[in-house]
Protein backbone atom coordinates (compact mmCIF):
# COMPACT_ATOMS: atom_id res chain seq x y z
CA UNK A 1 0.00 0.00 0.00
CA UNK A 2 2.69 2.22 0.76
CA UNK A 3 4.94 1.51 -1.97
CA UNK A 4 2.13 1.88 -4.51
CA UNK A 5 0.84 5.45 -3.14
CA UNK A 6 4.77 6.40 -3.64
CA UNK A 7 5.19 5.37 -6.71
CA UNK A 8 1.35 6.87 -7.93
CA UNK A 9 2.44 10.46 -6.36
CA UNK A 10 5.96 10.57 -7.99
CA UNK A 11 4.44 9.63 -11.55
CA UNK A 12 1.99 12.46 -11.16
CA UNK A 13 4.63 15.21 -9.93
CA UNK A 14 7.38 14.34 -12.26
CA UNK A 15 4.62 13.96 -15.44
CA UNK A 16 3.49 17.45 -14.28
CA UNK A 17 7.16 18.74 -14.11
CA UNK A 18 7.65 17.52 -17.93
CA UNK A 19 4.46 18.53 -18.90
CA UNK A 20 5.01 22.06 -17.33
CA UNK A 21 8.79 22.63 -18.56
CA UNK A 22 8.42 20.94 -22.39
CA UNK A 23 4.35 21.65 -23.16
CA UNK A 24 3.26 24.19 -21.34
CA UNK A 25 5.97 26.62 -21.51
CA UNK A 26 7.55 26.05 -24.72
CA UNK A 27 3.80 26.52 -26.02
CA UNK A 28 3.54 30.14 -24.02
CA UNK A 29 6.84 30.98 -25.28
CA UNK A 30 6.32 30.04 -29.04
CA UNK A 31 2.72 31.81 -28.69
CA UNK A 32 4.09 35.00 -26.91
CA UNK A 33 6.80 34.54 -30.46
CA UNK A 34 4.17 34.95 -32.63
CA UNK A 35 2.47 37.97 -30.94
CA UNK A 36 5.96 39.80 -30.81
CA UNK A 37 5.65 39.10 -34.76
CA UNK A 38 2.52 40.77 -35.10
CA UNK A 39 4.25 43.98 -33.00
CA UNK A 40 6.65 44.49 -35.59
CA UNK A 41 5.49 47.79 -36.16
CA UNK A 42 5.20 49.04 -32.93
CA UNK A 43 1.99 49.78 -31.05
CA UNK A 44 -0.28 52.44 -31.82
CA UNK A 45 1.77 52.86 -35.32
CA UNK A 46 -0.98 53.15 -37.19
CA UNK A 47 -2.57 55.58 -34.88
CA UNK A 48 0.12 57.94 -34.61
CA UNK A 49 0.57 57.90 -38.52
CA UNK A 50 -3.18 59.43 -38.40
CA UNK A 51 -2.10 61.79 -35.19
CA UNK A 52 0.77 62.66 -37.98
CA UNK A 53 -1.22 63.57 -40.92
CA UNK A 54 -3.68 65.23 -38.62
CA UNK A 55 -0.55 67.47 -36.80
CA UNK A 56 0.51 68.23 -40.40
CA UNK A 57 -2.56 69.45 -41.38
CA UNK A 58 -3.07 71.57 -38.15
CA UNK A 59 0.26 73.51 -38.66
CA UNK A 60 -1.54 74.40 -42.91
CA UNK A 61 -4.25 75.41 -41.48
CA UNK A 62 -2.14 77.75 -38.68
CA UNK A 63 -0.40 79.41 -41.25
CA UNK A 64 -3.87 79.87 -43.41
CA UNK A 65 -5.14 81.85 -39.96
CA UNK A 66 -2.37 83.86 -39.27
CA UNK A 67 -1.90 84.59 -42.78
CA UNK A 68 -5.82 85.90 -43.12
CA UNK A 69 -5.18 87.76 -39.80
CA UNK A 70 -2.37 89.59 -41.24
CA UNK A 71 -3.71 90.05 -44.61
CA UNK A 72 -6.67 91.28 -42.54
CA UNK A 73 -4.64 94.10 -40.56
CA UNK A 74 -2.61 94.76 -43.62
CA UNK A 75 -6.08 95.45 -45.98
CA UNK A 76 -7.48 98.02 -42.82
CA UNK A 77 -4.22 100.01 -42.56
CA UNK A 78 -4.26 100.48 -46.46
CA UNK A 79 -7.88 100.61 -47.18
CA UNK A 80 -7.70 103.73 -44.92
CA UNK A 81 -5.08 105.45 -46.75
CA UNK A 82 -6.73 105.06 -49.98
CA UNK A 83 -10.16 106.49 -48.44
CA UNK A 84 -12.19 103.21 -48.06
CA UNK A 85 -12.00 102.45 -51.94
CA UNK A 86 -10.55 100.09 -53.91
CA UNK A 87 -10.21 102.76 -57.10
CA UNK A 88 -11.68 106.26 -55.84
CA UNK A 89 -13.84 107.91 -58.10
CA UNK A 90 -11.57 111.09 -58.01
CA UNK A 91 -8.27 111.72 -56.61
CA UNK A 92 -6.43 114.78 -55.36
CA UNK A 93 -2.77 115.04 -54.49
CA UNK A 94 -3.19 111.27 -53.14
CA UNK A 95 -6.54 111.86 -51.42
CA UNK A 96 -9.63 110.24 -52.35
CA UNK A 97 -12.52 112.96 -53.21
CA UNK A 98 -15.72 112.34 -51.17
CA UNK A 99 -17.15 115.12 -52.18
CA UNK A 100 -16.37 116.74 -55.24
CA UNK A 101 -17.98 119.88 -55.24
CA UNK A 102 -21.68 119.07 -55.57
CA UNK A 103 -21.01 115.37 -56.73
CA UNK A 104 -20.54 112.88 -53.73
CA UNK A 105 -18.37 110.16 -54.12
CA UNK A 106 -18.48 107.97 -50.37
CA UNK A 107 -17.17 104.49 -50.11
CA UNK A 108 -17.94 101.24 -49.57
CA UNK A 109 -15.41 99.69 -47.19
CA UNK A 110 -17.45 96.39 -46.71
CA UNK A 111 -17.42 95.75 -50.34
CA UNK A 112 -13.72 97.44 -50.85
CA UNK A 113 -11.83 95.34 -47.50
CA UNK A 114 -12.61 92.20 -48.89
CA UNK A 115 -10.61 93.18 -52.04
CA UNK A 116 -7.15 94.07 -50.60
CA UNK A 117 -8.00 91.05 -48.32
CA UNK A 118 -8.17 88.59 -50.75
CA UNK A 119 -4.94 90.28 -52.78
CA UNK A 120 -2.62 90.48 -49.56
CA UNK A 121 -3.97 86.59 -48.43
CA UNK A 122 -2.91 85.26 -51.90
CA UNK A 123 0.36 86.45 -51.53
CA UNK A 124 1.06 84.30 -48.32
CA UNK A 125 -0.53 81.72 -49.72
CA UNK A 126 2.04 81.71 -53.01
CA UNK A 127 4.91 81.82 -50.83
CA UNK A 128 3.87 78.83 -49.01
CA UNK A 129 7.00 75.85 -49.55
CA UNK A 130 3.99 73.75 -50.59
CA UNK A 131 0.82 74.75 -52.88
CA UNK A 132 -2.23 75.81 -51.78
CA UNK A 133 -5.60 76.73 -53.30
CA UNK A 134 -6.39 80.44 -52.94
CA UNK A 135 -10.48 79.80 -54.24
CA UNK A 136 -11.97 81.41 -51.20
CA UNK A 137 -14.92 83.49 -50.90
CA UNK A 138 -14.92 86.61 -48.57
CA UNK A 139 -17.31 87.85 -46.50
CA UNK A 140 -16.91 91.26 -44.03
CA UNK A 141 -19.18 91.30 -41.02
CA UNK A 142 -19.79 93.63 -37.80
CA UNK A 143 -19.97 92.88 -34.52
CA UNK A 144 -18.03 94.22 -31.41
CA UNK A 145 -15.17 93.11 -33.19
CA UNK A 146 -14.48 93.12 -37.25
CA UNK A 147 -15.21 89.87 -38.61
CA UNK A 148 -13.34 88.71 -41.87
CA UNK A 149 -14.56 85.57 -43.33
CA UNK A 150 -12.81 83.45 -45.62
CA UNK A 151 -14.92 80.39 -47.11
CA UNK A 152 -13.29 77.86 -48.76
CA UNK A 153 -14.43 76.34 -52.23
CA UNK A 154 -11.84 73.61 -52.07
CA UNK A 155 -10.45 71.00 -49.50
CA UNK A 156 -7.63 70.79 -48.37
CA UNK A 157 -6.29 67.22 -48.74
CA UNK A 158 -3.28 65.11 -46.94
CA UNK A 159 -1.94 61.91 -47.06
CA UNK A 160 0.66 60.43 -44.69
CA UNK A 161 2.30 57.32 -46.72
CA UNK A 162 4.33 55.12 -44.81
CA UNK A 163 5.35 51.46 -45.86
CA UNK A 164 2.51 49.58 -44.10
CA UNK A 165 -0.01 52.32 -43.43
CA UNK A 166 -1.67 55.55 -45.48
CA UNK A 167 -3.59 57.97 -44.26
CA UNK A 168 -5.82 60.46 -45.61
CA UNK A 169 -7.33 63.76 -44.35
CA UNK A 170 -9.53 66.64 -45.93
CA UNK A 171 -10.19 69.70 -44.38
CA UNK A 172 -12.11 73.01 -45.83
CA UNK A 173 -9.62 75.45 -44.86
CA UNK A 174 -11.85 78.40 -43.80
CA UNK A 175 -11.07 81.16 -41.56
CA UNK A 176 -12.58 83.68 -39.36
CA UNK A 177 -9.79 87.01 -38.75
CA UNK A 178 -11.28 89.00 -35.68
CA UNK A 179 -9.57 92.43 -35.58
CA UNK A 180 -10.25 94.76 -32.85
CA UNK A 181 -11.61 97.36 -35.30
CA UNK A 182 -14.73 99.02 -36.33
CA UNK A 183 -15.34 99.26 -39.94
CA UNK A 184 -18.65 101.64 -39.45
CA UNK A 185 -16.29 104.05 -38.75
CA UNK A 186 -16.51 105.08 -42.60
CA UNK A 187 -20.29 105.24 -41.93
CA UNK A 188 -19.68 108.19 -39.17
CA UNK A 189 -16.83 110.26 -41.06
CA UNK A 190 -19.40 110.08 -44.05
CA UNK A 191 -22.14 111.62 -41.97
CA UNK A 192 -19.94 114.16 -40.34
CA UNK A 193 -18.48 114.67 -43.71
CA UNK A 194 -21.69 116.00 -45.14
CA UNK A 195 -22.81 117.99 -42.26
CA UNK A 196 -18.93 119.90 -42.63
CA UNK A 197 -20.34 120.30 -46.26
CA UNK A 198 -23.85 121.65 -45.09
CA UNK A 199 -22.22 124.02 -42.31
CA UNK A 200 -19.68 125.45 -44.63
CA UNK A 201 -22.61 126.08 -47.02
CA UNK A 202 -24.28 127.99 -44.57
CA UNK A 203 -21.11 129.82 -42.50
CA UNK A 204 -19.66 130.71 -45.77
CA UNK A 205 -22.16 133.89 -46.50
CA UNK A 206 -20.61 135.51 -43.81
CA UNK A 207 -16.85 133.98 -43.05
CA UNK A 208 -14.29 132.88 -45.35
CA UNK A 209 -14.15 129.86 -46.73
CA UNK A 210 -10.90 128.45 -45.15
CA UNK A 211 -12.62 129.67 -41.26
CA UNK A 212 -15.76 127.74 -42.23
CA UNK A 213 -13.75 124.76 -42.51
CA UNK A 214 -12.01 124.91 -39.73
CA UNK A 215 -15.33 125.31 -37.59
CA UNK A 216 -16.60 122.47 -39.20
CA UNK A 217 -14.02 120.49 -38.81
CA UNK A 218 -13.57 121.73 -34.97
CA UNK A 219 -17.40 120.66 -34.28
CA UNK A 220 -16.76 117.64 -36.40
CA UNK A 221 -13.92 116.08 -34.22
CA UNK A 222 -16.08 116.54 -31.40
CA UNK A 223 -18.27 114.20 -32.97
CA UNK A 224 -15.72 111.58 -33.91
CA UNK A 225 -13.79 111.71 -30.58
CA UNK A 226 -16.65 109.53 -29.38
CA UNK A 227 -16.09 106.86 -31.94
CA UNK A 228 -12.65 106.58 -30.72
CA UNK A 229 -11.56 108.66 -33.61
CA UNK A 230 -10.19 112.52 -34.30
CA UNK A 231 -8.66 114.77 -36.88
CA UNK A 232 -4.99 114.58 -36.64
CA UNK A 233 -2.51 116.29 -39.21
CA UNK A 234 -2.64 115.17 -42.36
CA UNK A 235 1.18 113.84 -42.28
CA UNK A 236 0.19 111.74 -40.24
CA UNK A 237 -1.98 110.01 -43.39
CA UNK A 238 0.94 110.11 -45.32
CA UNK A 239 0.58 113.02 -47.25
CA UNK A 240 0.50 116.55 -47.90
CA UNK A 241 -1.45 119.67 -46.30
CA UNK A 242 -4.03 120.69 -48.75
CA UNK A 243 -4.76 124.92 -48.45
CA UNK A 244 -7.49 125.37 -50.12
CA UNK A 245 -6.81 125.24 -53.40
CA UNK A 246 -9.38 124.47 -55.77
CA UNK A 247 -11.48 124.97 -52.51
CA UNK A 248 -10.04 121.40 -52.12
CA UNK A 249 -9.22 120.37 -48.14
CA UNK A 250 -7.83 117.35 -46.70
CA UNK A 251 -8.98 115.60 -43.59
CA UNK A 252 -6.84 112.61 -41.72
CA UNK A 253 -8.97 110.91 -39.21
CA UNK A 254 -6.68 108.74 -37.05
CA UNK A 255 -8.39 106.15 -34.54
CA UNK A 256 -7.32 104.63 -31.69
CA UNK A 257 -7.32 100.79 -32.80
CA UNK A 258 -3.99 99.93 -34.07
CA UNK A 259 -3.21 97.44 -36.75
CA UNK A 260 0.06 95.76 -37.45
CA UNK A 261 1.18 97.06 -41.37
CA UNK A 262 3.69 97.70 -43.49
CA UNK A 263 4.38 101.17 -43.81
CA UNK A 264 5.85 101.75 -47.26
CA UNK A 265 7.45 105.36 -46.45
CA UNK A 266 8.98 104.13 -43.53
CA UNK A 267 9.72 100.87 -44.84
CA UNK A 268 8.27 99.23 -41.43
CA UNK A 269 6.48 96.84 -40.09
CA UNK A 270 4.74 97.94 -36.87
CA UNK A 271 1.60 98.35 -34.80
CA UNK A 272 0.18 101.73 -36.46
CA UNK A 273 -3.14 103.55 -35.51
CA UNK A 274 -5.88 103.03 -38.36
CA UNK A 275 -6.02 106.31 -40.26
CA UNK A 276 -8.62 107.34 -42.69
CA UNK A 277 -7.48 110.19 -45.27
CA UNK A 278 -10.21 111.62 -47.49
CA UNK A 279 -10.62 115.02 -48.85
CA UNK A 280 -13.49 117.42 -49.80
CA UNK A 281 -14.17 119.72 -52.56
CA UNK A 282 -16.50 122.08 -50.93
CA UNK A 283 -19.20 123.10 -53.55
CA UNK A 284 -19.47 127.12 -54.07
CA UNK A 285 -22.59 128.46 -52.32
CA UNK A 286 -24.99 130.56 -54.01
CA UNK A 287 -23.96 133.88 -52.08
CA UNK A 288 -20.24 132.53 -52.89
CA UNK A 289 -20.82 132.40 -56.64
CA UNK A 290 -22.58 135.64 -57.32
CA UNK B 1 -0.99 4.00 8.17
CA UNK B 2 -1.85 6.88 5.85
CA UNK B 3 0.32 9.58 8.01
CA UNK B 4 3.56 7.18 7.51
CA UNK B 5 2.74 6.94 3.48
CA UNK B 6 2.33 10.55 3.05
CA UNK B 7 5.53 11.37 4.51
CA UNK B 8 7.42 8.67 2.08
CA UNK B 9 5.50 9.89 -0.63
CA UNK B 10 6.78 13.34 -0.35
CA UNK B 11 10.32 12.09 0.22
CA UNK B 12 9.78 10.41 -2.61
CA UNK B 13 8.60 12.83 -5.23
CA UNK B 14 11.44 15.20 -4.45
CA UNK B 15 13.04 14.20 -8.11
CA UNK B 16 9.69 15.67 -9.81
CA UNK B 17 9.53 18.67 -7.21
CA UNK B 18 13.45 19.46 -8.01
CA UNK B 19 12.22 19.50 -11.72
CA UNK B 20 9.77 21.27 -11.39
CA UNK B 21 11.38 23.92 -9.38
CA UNK B 22 14.84 24.13 -11.82
CA UNK B 23 11.84 24.36 -15.06
CA UNK B 24 10.07 27.18 -13.35
CA UNK B 25 13.25 28.87 -12.94
CA UNK B 26 14.70 28.14 -16.42
CA UNK B 27 11.39 29.88 -17.62
CA UNK B 28 11.35 32.78 -15.41
CA UNK B 29 14.96 33.45 -16.82
CA UNK B 30 14.00 33.11 -20.54
CA UNK B 31 10.52 35.43 -19.75
CA UNK B 32 12.56 38.26 -17.96
CA UNK B 33 14.87 38.44 -21.12
CA UNK B 34 11.78 38.66 -23.54
CA UNK B 35 9.62 41.38 -21.34
CA UNK B 36 12.92 43.54 -21.32
CA UNK B 37 12.52 43.57 -25.10
CA UNK B 38 8.99 44.35 -24.87
CA UNK B 39 9.10 47.31 -22.72
CA UNK B 40 11.90 49.06 -24.72
CA UNK B 41 9.78 48.40 -27.41
CA UNK B 42 7.02 50.60 -26.31
CA UNK B 43 8.93 53.26 -24.93
CA UNK B 44 10.47 54.24 -28.19
CA UNK B 45 6.91 55.22 -29.86
CA UNK B 46 7.70 59.36 -29.95
CA UNK B 47 5.37 62.15 -27.92
CA UNK B 48 2.98 62.69 -31.11
CA UNK B 49 2.06 66.41 -29.90
CA UNK B 50 4.56 67.97 -30.93
CA UNK B 51 2.74 70.78 -33.46
CA UNK B 52 -0.13 70.91 -31.86
CA UNK B 53 2.26 72.32 -28.52
CA UNK B 54 4.12 74.53 -30.48
CA UNK B 55 0.90 76.41 -32.09
CA UNK B 56 -0.28 76.26 -28.88
CA UNK B 57 2.76 78.22 -28.35
CA UNK B 58 2.23 80.55 -30.91
CA UNK B 59 -1.16 81.52 -30.66
CA UNK B 60 -0.48 82.67 -26.93
CA UNK B 61 -1.69 86.50 -26.12
CA UNK B 62 1.39 88.98 -25.24
CA UNK B 63 0.93 92.40 -23.99
CA UNK B 64 0.33 93.28 -27.80
CA UNK B 65 -0.60 90.93 -30.31
CA UNK B 66 0.55 87.31 -29.78
CA UNK B 67 3.65 85.79 -29.90
CA UNK B 68 3.89 85.25 -33.05
CA UNK B 69 3.96 89.30 -33.18
CA UNK B 70 6.67 89.00 -30.84
CA UNK B 71 8.83 86.83 -33.22
CA UNK B 72 8.86 89.03 -35.85
CA UNK B 73 10.06 91.82 -33.08
CA UNK B 74 12.83 89.80 -32.50
CA UNK B 75 13.49 88.50 -35.99
CA UNK B 76 12.91 91.97 -37.42
CA UNK B 77 14.08 94.69 -35.03
CA UNK B 78 16.25 92.87 -32.23
CA UNK B 79 13.38 93.26 -29.72
CA UNK B 80 13.71 89.76 -27.82
CA UNK B 81 11.94 91.41 -24.58
CA UNK B 82 8.26 90.28 -25.40
CA UNK B 83 8.90 86.64 -27.25
CA UNK B 84 11.40 85.92 -24.19
CA UNK B 85 9.15 86.53 -21.44
CA UNK B 86 6.27 85.07 -23.04
CA UNK B 87 8.43 81.66 -24.60
CA UNK B 88 9.71 81.68 -21.00
CA UNK B 89 6.77 81.32 -19.09
CA UNK B 90 4.38 79.51 -21.64
CA UNK B 91 7.74 76.30 -21.85
CA UNK B 92 8.01 76.59 -17.91
CA UNK B 93 4.85 75.96 -17.24
CA UNK B 94 4.84 72.80 -19.69
CA UNK B 95 8.02 71.34 -19.14
CA UNK B 96 9.57 73.18 -16.03
CA UNK B 97 7.35 71.62 -13.44
CA UNK B 98 10.61 69.88 -11.64
CA UNK B 99 13.13 72.01 -13.08
CA UNK B 100 13.73 75.44 -15.06
CA UNK B 101 13.68 75.00 -18.86
CA UNK B 102 16.22 75.77 -20.63
CA UNK B 103 15.16 76.88 -24.71
CA UNK B 104 16.19 78.07 -27.70
CA UNK B 105 14.14 79.62 -30.64
CA UNK B 106 15.74 79.95 -34.28
CA UNK B 107 14.99 80.50 -37.87
CA UNK B 108 16.01 79.22 -40.91
CA UNK B 109 17.95 80.87 -43.93
CA UNK B 110 18.22 78.37 -46.42
CA UNK B 111 19.67 75.80 -44.67
CA UNK B 112 21.32 77.60 -42.24
CA UNK B 113 20.16 77.69 -38.67
CA UNK B 114 19.91 81.08 -37.18
CA UNK B 115 19.36 81.62 -33.19
CA UNK B 116 16.68 84.20 -32.52
CA UNK B 117 16.61 84.12 -28.24
CA UNK B 118 17.74 81.66 -26.08
CA UNK B 119 18.08 80.55 -22.59
CA UNK B 120 21.28 79.13 -21.86
CA UNK B 121 21.10 75.34 -20.39
CA UNK B 122 23.30 73.37 -17.87
CA UNK B 123 21.66 70.10 -18.16
CA UNK B 124 20.85 68.02 -21.49
CA UNK B 125 17.86 66.06 -22.13
CA UNK B 126 15.53 66.72 -25.29
CA UNK B 127 11.93 67.43 -24.36
CA UNK B 128 10.92 69.38 -27.24
CA UNK B 129 12.33 70.24 -31.08
CA UNK B 130 9.72 71.07 -33.65
CA UNK B 131 9.94 73.03 -37.02
CA UNK B 132 7.17 75.17 -38.54
CA UNK B 133 6.61 77.28 -41.24
CA UNK B 134 4.75 80.61 -39.98
CA UNK B 135 3.66 83.71 -41.70
CA UNK B 136 4.93 87.07 -40.60
CA UNK B 137 3.18 90.72 -40.37
CA UNK B 138 2.86 91.51 -43.76
CA UNK B 139 6.22 92.96 -46.23
CA UNK B 140 6.63 93.02 -49.16
CA UNK B 141 9.67 91.00 -49.76
CA UNK B 142 8.89 88.54 -47.02
CA UNK B 143 5.87 86.74 -45.77
CA UNK B 144 7.11 83.56 -43.97
CA UNK B 145 10.00 82.13 -41.85
CA UNK B 146 10.60 78.28 -40.79
CA UNK B 147 10.74 78.34 -37.19
CA UNK B 148 12.82 75.81 -34.92
CA UNK B 149 11.65 75.62 -30.90
CA UNK B 150 13.51 73.48 -28.95
CA UNK B 151 13.92 72.16 -25.16
CA UNK B 152 17.35 70.87 -25.24
CA UNK B 153 16.94 70.14 -21.31
CA UNK B 154 17.18 72.12 -18.05
CA UNK B 155 19.15 75.14 -16.62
Amino acid sequence: MIFKKQKKGMILIFTLGLLFCFVIMPLLFVRLESKRVQFERKIGDMQFNAIDTYQEADGVLFYIDESARYAAHQAIFDLGLKGGHTEPCEEYQGYALWVNGYEECYPEPKKALPVFVESYFNEYLAAYPSTLSNDYDFLVKQENKLNIIGVAAINLNFENDNETYSSKYSIKPSFKAVIDYNINDYDVLKQVSKDMVNYVRDCEAEKALSLCVSEAKAIANGRIRANGMEFVAESECRAITLKGESRIYGFCAKSNKEVIAYESVQGRTEFFPVVIKFAIKFPRTITAAT
Amino acid sequence: MDKKGVFVGFFADMIGWAFLFIGIIFWIFIFTIIKESITSEISEIPYAGDDVVMLSYLRTPTGKGIVLDAIYDAYKYNDNTAVHSALDRSLNAVYGRVKTVCWKLGYYVGEDRRLLVEESCGETKELFDKDLVVPLPYNPQKKNIKLKLTVPGYK
